[in-house]
């Protein structure tokens, strides 16, 4: 779908799943990329083979998501060496991974408060954020040092993103049963003051395998 | 002899001047993905080697530090460690001191992975990653540039072809 000018503040772009890119164009340059940077990129071969990611991108942004399967997480989590519940805990949840690369000149803020998960009955889904997971790990017995690694693994909560700087990581939902959509609304400018751009994602799916 | 010498005065100048601006230039002109940050004291940084040594980055005043935060399972760390193995060699007892910190990983993992990636370097080791958290990186890999004051000056975005020449002029200029 083509991107368009929802009002004067908000660009307003939405990418279904399924559908065409709005351009192509780096799309394959930004693949690379975004393979290169894939967390669990190395422990994938060992896993099925993955469905492909949903890749947004226009002139001022490209936005990369793709859900994980639990192989995934499984084959990833264990080699660094979580132990079984903490894994399980990982893999009764919906992970995102997403990437986003700021391609405009100013400054784009990825800040997860101003993304939203929407269900197929129109509710917001609430984001599993890092203070849940340090009550997981307590609950669990992971060692600081792995909770650190999964930390590095997630996306960060805040980031000014300058001129072709990329950043990705996952995100976690309770786990969903039927599809959900993602919106991405991003400000922009050092003070945040410049229009906000949002991409929305339809049809994502948390995976089973 | 006299004519000669009357063009040669000129043309060194001229060359003196080109010089000049090309280091002016290269310290004004950041390379991609380097970005400058506010001067504020760089965090405090005390950790062990591999070998067992213990770096404190208070004692590297009077120098730059080059200082990478890096993981095994990162993609990005893995292509770019080789680039900084190739430039160490270039700045061996001078005013840059290049060093690593690996994040929160086991001491196998870290032999494994610089035996193969980077068998000539050394890194230190975070084992609970506490202290990279210290640093807030952007990811990783990061790396932070601490002026010979102790004070953050630049970091770099991501991972960076250290090896290639803008990267060089770079880290060279810093030594200008």
């Amino acid at each position: 779908m083509r991107s368009s000018l929802r009002s004067n503040t908000i660009q307003h772009n939405t990418f279904a799943v399924g559908g065409a890119p709005p351009t192509k164009t780096s799309v394959r340059q930004f693949s690379t990329i975004a393979a290169t940077l894939l967390l669990i990129s190395i422990d994938l071969a060992a896993a099925e083979k993955p469905a492909g990611p949903e890749i947004y991108e226009d002139s001022n942004l490209i936005m990369y998501v793709m859900t994980r399967t639990p192989e995934q997480l499984i084959a990833f989590y264990s080699a660094r060496g979580f132990n079984q519940a903490s894994v399980d805990a990982i893999t009764e949840r919906c992970f995102v991974f997403a990437m986003v690369e700021n391609k405009a000149q100013g400054k784009l803020w990825l800040v997860l408060d101003d993304w939203q998960f929407i269900n197929a009955d129109n509710k917001s889904i609430d984001r599993i954020n890092r203070a849940d997971w340090n009550q997981v790990w307590r609950n669990t017995g992971l060692p600081q040092a792995k909770q650190s690694t999964f930390g590095w693994t997630q996306l960060p909560e805040s980031r000014d993103l300058h001129q072709h700087e990329h950043v990705g990581g996952q995100l976690s939902l309770p786990w969903q049963n039927t599809p959900f959509k993602l919106v991405a609304n991003f400000k922009t400018a050092s003070d945040k003051s410049g229009p906000v751009r949002q991409v929305t994602f339809e049809n994502l799916k948390c995976r089973k395998q | 002899m006299q004519k000669t010498m009357s063009w040669r005065r000129p043309v060194l100048t001229i060359l003196l001047c080109l010089l000049f601006t090309t280091q002016v230039y290269a310290m004004t002109t950041l390379p991609k993905g380097i970005i400058e940050i506010e001067e504020i004291s760089a965090p405090p940084l005390t950790l062990n080697d591999m070998e067992g040594e213990t770096y404190m980055l208070a004692n590297s005043k009077g120098k730059w530090v080059f200082l990478h935060f890096w993981a095994s399972w990162c993609g990005p760390c893995i292509k770019e460690m080789p680039t900084i193995q190739a430039i160490t060699s270039n700045f061996e007892n001078t005013k840059l001191q290049i060093i690593l910190v690996n994040t929160a990983e086991d001491e196998d993992t870290i032999f494994s992975f610089m035996g193969t990636v980077a068998p000539d370097l050394n890194t230190l080791m975070d084992p609970d990653g506490l202290t990279t958290e210290d640093w807030q990186p952007r990811g990783l890999p990061s790396t932070y540039f601490v002026d010979p004051e102790g004070k953050l000056r630049y970091v770099a975005l991501g991972g960076r072809p250290w090896n290639e020449g803008v990267y060089l002029d770079f880290l060279n200029g810093l030594l200008n």
